[in-house]
């Protein structure tokens, strides 16, 4: 009962609409009050805060938020959109492929699906309409793309379950490249199958080279920023954090170079992100009280001792975490699931002898899957509001994608190299 | 967040200076994270350029920028509606039950911080008076370390207890 009390407080709680960080303090005080005493309880209490935010790591989540909250400010996405379609439009299913590419390209600027997703419905859709796709495969597209940004670098879910799991954060974000890349591969190949299905109508706008060219003048600062985060990270020049700092600053000067970035705007940027900033140190500070409960009962190693009983495959017990993983991702973000899991799955994960940093991807992957299936997909409700889409439609029209990107997490669990070997080249 | 019309008149009056002080500690917040940034980019200029890196940065990050990035907008947070929380049972509850639920949580939560805040102001206190500092090439004093965390702890059950009150409203049927 000790053990399972506060687990089902924990889940009344989120149930009743508590915010996860509370929810995670009461569940994990009760916990603790009953594994252990009154005082014990009130030392984790006070020592929570104080310890909980002193990683200097940590300092890459505010910087890449304000990198994002900058770039944003800049508007350099709409351009970008506007220059990968003019590249593209010749191929079938060109702009729908476009908007892909540029969610890929924003993840490389911004850790953000949602933010990824709402840029995306407002600057892809009605190019896509305009070409004669239906209002549910558009908004589908402009959902699933949002989600690359989970991968690419910077991403804020790769850094927090390198928080949580302690697995090297410069790795972790090299690592979700290539999947990153797989990922908008998937889904570019999958609407070229459904558009042989149902072809769209040809295309008269033509562009010549001269205007190719033209248009790329906007990747300049895309381009400078992805070097100045991802390849000093990749090079081993710089570390996280520095490169979060440059990051930052870099698209401080973009921001400002682009003429959008007004006072106003400026304390936006600022106040937006000192609010995500709180509210994951606020989770990160309960977290840590509900870790404590988790490390006090010993729930871990016995999970870790029961798999080791289990006469099966850990491919078996792989398939039932994967499972596990898609169900939370229907009714929890993300966030959530990496605290209320990582700390009790990656110890289990580990001793099945599979590599952490390898799971992070595969974690982040299925998480991205739960973002846009319901009931509570964000990035297809983003993206409804966003283009005035009924939501039945894209995750009606969504479902392929899910489909295609599970296959992809099958092939990334029976070839591990492809997500670790780019990591392990790295300086 | 809250319903001012919802809540008992003293609360009402908390309010406003709740929300001023919310207001000028998530711009102190802004200042530490711009101040971040520049301490970093200097760092990896004088670092890889002159080699010459600062030797007081990490731990003016670790003890106050971090801390001051993270806490400060703790309340602010949770008054603009930051905060994640799970909305996809909310609807299949009855309203007055998680009125309840919710007011009572949220006096616990209040109790939780306000004695995370007590805490703090008596452990800045006597790191003030001990003169606790940070050992390295700077002397960093503790204190204002364990003042942010008073703060913002403080405010942030002050912002608690407003909204634990207006999900009162929802017993009576009302809107939170």
């Amino acid at each position: 009962m000790t053990v399972y009390l506060p687990f089902i407080v924990l889940f009344f709680l989120l149930a009743f609409g508590v915010p996860v960080a509370i929810s995670l303090a009461l569940a994990g005080s009760l916990g603790i009050f009953l594994a252990t005493s009154a005082d014990v309880l009130v030392g984790i209490l006070t020592a929570s805060p104080g310890s909980a935010l002193t990683t200097y790591e940590l300092l890459t989540i505010p910087m890449f938020i304000l990198m994002a909250e900058f770039m944003g400010v800049s508007g350099i996405t709409s351009s970008l959109f506007t220059a990968i379609a003019k590249w593209t439009h010749n191929i079938r299913g060109g702009v729908g492929i476009a908007t892909v590419i540029t969610g890929a390209a924003f993840g490389a600027i911004s850790g953000s699906s949602t933010a990824a997703a709402a840029t995306l419905a407002k600057t892809s859709i009605p190019a896509m309409r305009e070409q004669g796709y239906s209002s549910g495969m558009s908004g589908s597209i402009a959902a699933i793309s949002g989600t690359i940004a989970m991968l690419i670098p910077p991403s804020v879910a790769l850094i927090f379950y390198g928080l949580l799991s302690g697995v090297s954060i410069a790795n972790l974000l090299i690592a979700g490249i290539v999947p990153g890349i797989l990922v908008a591969t998937t889904i570019a190949v999958t609407i070229k199958v459904l558009l042989l299905r149902n072809p769209l109508p040809r295309q008269d706008v033509q562009y010549s080279l001269a205007e190719k060219f033209q248009s790329l003048k906007v990747a300049g600062p895309f381009v400078v920023l992805f070097l100045l985060v991802t390849g000093l990270i990749y090079t081993g020049i710089a570390t996280p954090v520095e490169s979060s700092g440059l990051g930052a600053f870099g698209a401080f000067l973009i921001a400002l170079k682009s003429g959008n970035l007004t006072r106003y705007r400026f304390s936006e940027a600022l106040s937006n992100t000192c609010s995500i900033t709180a509210m994951i140190g606020l989770i990160i500070v309960c977290a840590h009280i509900f870790g404590y409960f988790i490390t006090l009962t010993g729930l871990t190693k016995e999970m870790v001792a029961w798999a080791g009983s289990l006469d099966v495959s850990p491919y078996v017990i792989l398939a039932a975490i994967v499972v596990l993983y898609l169900v939370l991702g229907l009714f929890l973000d993300l966030i959530s699931i990496l605290i209320l899991t990582v700390p009790v799955v990656l110890p289990l994960v580990t001793s099945l002898g599979f590599d952490p940093l390898w799971f992070g991807v595969i974690v982040i992957l299925l998480a991205e899957i739960g973002i846009v299936t319901p009931p509570v997909g964000i990035n297809v409700f983003v993206v409804s509001r966003s283009a005035n889409i009924p939501v039945e439609k894209i995750f009606s029209s969504v479902m392929v994608y899910v489909l295609s990107l599970l296959l992809l997490v099958g092939v990334l669990i029976i070839f591990p190299e492809l997500v670790l070997w780019l990591p392990s080249t790295s300086g | 967040m809250s319903t001012l019309a919802n809540i008992p008149r003293p609360l009402k009056y908390l309010d406003c200076p709740v929300r001023y002080m919310e207001n000028a500690l998530v711009a102190v917040a802004a200042l530490m994270i711009l101040v971040a940034m520049a301490v970093t980019c200097v760092d990896v200029f004088m670092r890889y350029v002159l080699s010459m890196p600062l030797s007081w940065s990490f731990d003016f990050i670790v003890l106050y920028l971090l801390p001051g990035s993270y806490f400060l907008a703790f309340s602010y947070a949770l008054r603009t509606g930051t905060h994640l929380k799970v909305d996809y049972f909310v609807s299949y509850i009855n309203r007055r039950l998680r009125g309840l639920v919710l007011f009572l949580v949220g006096l616990v939560a209040v109790v939780l911080f306000g004695y995370i805040a007590w805490f703090y102001l008596v452990e800045a206190y006597h790191a003030w008076l001990d003169g606790d500092v940070m050992g390295g090439v700077i002397p960093w004093p503790m204190w204002p370390g364990d003042m942010l965390v008073f703060v913002s702890s403080l405010i942030f059950a002050l912002r608690l207890l407003i909204i634990s009150f207006s999900h009162l409203s929802l017993l009576r049927g009302g809107e939170a």
